[in-house]
């Protein structure tokens, strides 16, 4: 693929050459200045292929296995519920839906809170230009994204084969994905920052611990803060649904109910967790705008 | 004192840094290193607190034997060694006087830095080295809103809350305009008169390496050309310094 595309690449680069009068402009007292042949044209036509691609995949599979006239059809089925959920809304089932609730914040906020301690010190030894010429980046790097492969319903499902059932499942869940995430965006972050002052502080006589935390630390807090804020949002919203495999939380209640059609008690489930994510929504955007 | 013998440098890439460099430096002196862009200066400087290894020859300073320092010893070594950059390397994030002390870091206990608490004792060094440098006033507000005379002086007070014997700095004053240069050149003179701490300074205005420095390093691809006292300095070393004869659009101040 590779040769592939620096073949296609090099054939349109001596095609160019060969008339690149275009691209050469010459100023009155001859002095000659020539633009150097850009990729974004040829990028641009490469990311229409690939959408085309797929694009073309997905329709036809949906129109040949699926089946549109199928999918039409269904969609009635859609607002069926919703009617149910609308006329037979269940108001006394509210008590039922707090210490779920309560669970399902309970493992966002623990397992955000673990995920992103244990982060630090990992994404630290995952930065190339704090650690120097070491091997050691490469190898966590590796690590981390075999880490990053798994979304977090599959780790809750994996986890519950072996701990079993229960909240802390889906708390050891969240820390594995909150902590694959982190670390990937911190390294980043890190491997960003102006070096200067740390070698500064690495002149003095400092340890690369003792010029971190004098001064990289001050660079990247507020960032950091924002990304466990942000992380925390997409947990609470995913710990709703650890419940359907039974790694606790509303998603539990939720998932018996549903089996049960009880969409009357669905309904004040999901309205609860509506009210919930927008307020935890509004306070994080709050925070990370005074952080930034 | 700091004792370069036959000291060659190459990097990785194949660049020959420095050719059989030898020089003695005693305690005290005010040394200006000057000449080319790519001469060697950058480099001379880096060796002395072992931010650049020698390739060949031997180096020693305060006793040590340079090349060989690891670690613990190579840090130890460094708390008496203060450096200064051309671009200041504040923390611009935070404020002045957190800047100064981080200079304080490595003798405090990791539990204390880790967590940012500063004793009375190093607030008190930082803010004295602060005054040193007359900006005493500034210590409380963020680093980046500081002009640029003011955050050198800001990274010389850094280094003088280390308490140093020797100061290397590599072009401090190249970003700066020519009267704040003067100051800052000043203000090295007066630290290396009162404190009597060795200065090494890399410089491109000869007039300012004239007029503050007691002695004169040339340097012209790798090799001294020139060593000796500022008074003796000649047109014709300084044309072998730099390649050719320097003109009056060479010189940035003219003092007279």
């Amino acid at each position: 693929m590779k040769t592939l595309c620096s073949k296609i690449s090099n054939y349109i680069k001596t095609l160019v050459e060969r008339n690149h009068n275009f691209r050469t402009t010459t100023l009155k007292d001859g002095s000659i200045i020539t633009r150097p042949f850009s990729y974004s044209i040829m990028t641009l036509a490469l990311t229409f292929a690939v959408i085309f691609f797929f694009w073309n995949m997905i329709v036809t599979r949906f129109f040949s296995e699926f089946g549109a006239r199928n999918f039409f059809q269904n969609i009635p089925n859609f607002f069926t519920i919703i009617k149910s959920m609308v006329v037979d809304v269940n108001w006394s089932y509210f008590s039922n839906i707090l210490g779920p609730m309560a669970d399902t914040i309970r493992i966002a906020v623990i397992g955000t809170a673990v995920g992103s301690l244990i982060a630090v010190p990992v994404a630290i030894l995952a930065s190339q230009n704090i650690m120097g010429k070491s091997r050691i980046p490469g190898v966590v790097k590796f690590f981390l994204s075999i880490i990053r492969t798994f979304p977090l319903l599959v780790y809750a499902l994996i986890l519950s084969y072996i701990f079993g059932y229960g909240p802390y499942v889906g708390v050891l869940a969240t820390i594995v994905f909150t902590f694959g995430i982190i670390t990937k965006m911190m390294y980043e972050i890190i491997e960003t920052t102006d070096m200067g002052p740390f070698i500064a502080i690495e002149a003095t006589g400092a340890t690369k611990i003792q010029a971190f935390r004098a001064a990289v630390v001050p660079q990247i807090m507020g960032r950091f803060f924002s990304i466990v804020l942000y992380i925390f949002e997409i947990n609470l919203r995913a710990s709703a649904i650890l419940g359907f495999v039974n790694a606790g939380g509303i998603g539990r209640i939720m998932n018996d109910q549903m089996a049960l059609r009880a969409y009357g008690d669905v309904a004040v489930m999901v309205l609860g967790l509506l009210f919930v994510i927008i307020v935890v929504q509004n306070i994080s955007q709050y925070l990370r705008g005074r952080l930034s | 004192m700091i004792e370069f013998k036959n000291i060659g440098k190459t990097y990785p890439n194949g660049v020959v840094a420095l050719k059989n460099v030898s020089l003695t430096i005693e305690p005290g002196q005010f040394v200006a290193i000057i000449g080319l862009s790519g001469a060697g200066k950058s480099t001379l400087i880096r060796l002395v607190n072992k931010m650049e290894d020698v390739t060949v020859g031997s180096l020693f300073a305060e006793g040590l034997n340079i090349p060989t320092l690891k670690g613990k010893a190579l840090r130890q070594y460094r708390r008496r060694v203060g450096m200064v950059f051309q671009s200041f390397n504040l923390i611009n994030r935070t404020t002045v006087i957190n800047n100064v002390l981080a200079a304080r870091v490595p003798d405090m206990n990791p539990i204390a830095s880790t967590f940012g608490f500063f004793s009375k004792k190093d607030k008190l060094i930082a803010l004295e080295a602060l005054n040193k440098v007359g900006i005493l006033e500034k210590a409380y507000i963020r680093a980046d809103q500081l002009s640029g005379g003011q955050q050198q002086r800001v990274a010389l007070a850094r280094t003088l809350a280390q308490n140093p014997s020797i100061i290397l700095a590599d072009e401090p004053v190249a970003s700066l305009d020519p009267i704040t240069a003067n100051q800052i050149m000043s203000d090295f003179e007066r630290i290396n008169k009162e404190e009597n701490i060795t200065i090494l300074v890399n410089m491109h205005h000869v007039d300012l390496a004239l007029k503050y420095a007691s002695r004169v390093i040339g340097i012209n691809e790798g090799e001294i050309v020139y060593d000796g006292s500022t008074t003796d300095i000649t047109e014709n070393i300084l044309k072998t310094i730099y390649g050719r004869e320097l003109t009056d659009e060479d010189i940035m101040f003219k003092d007279k």
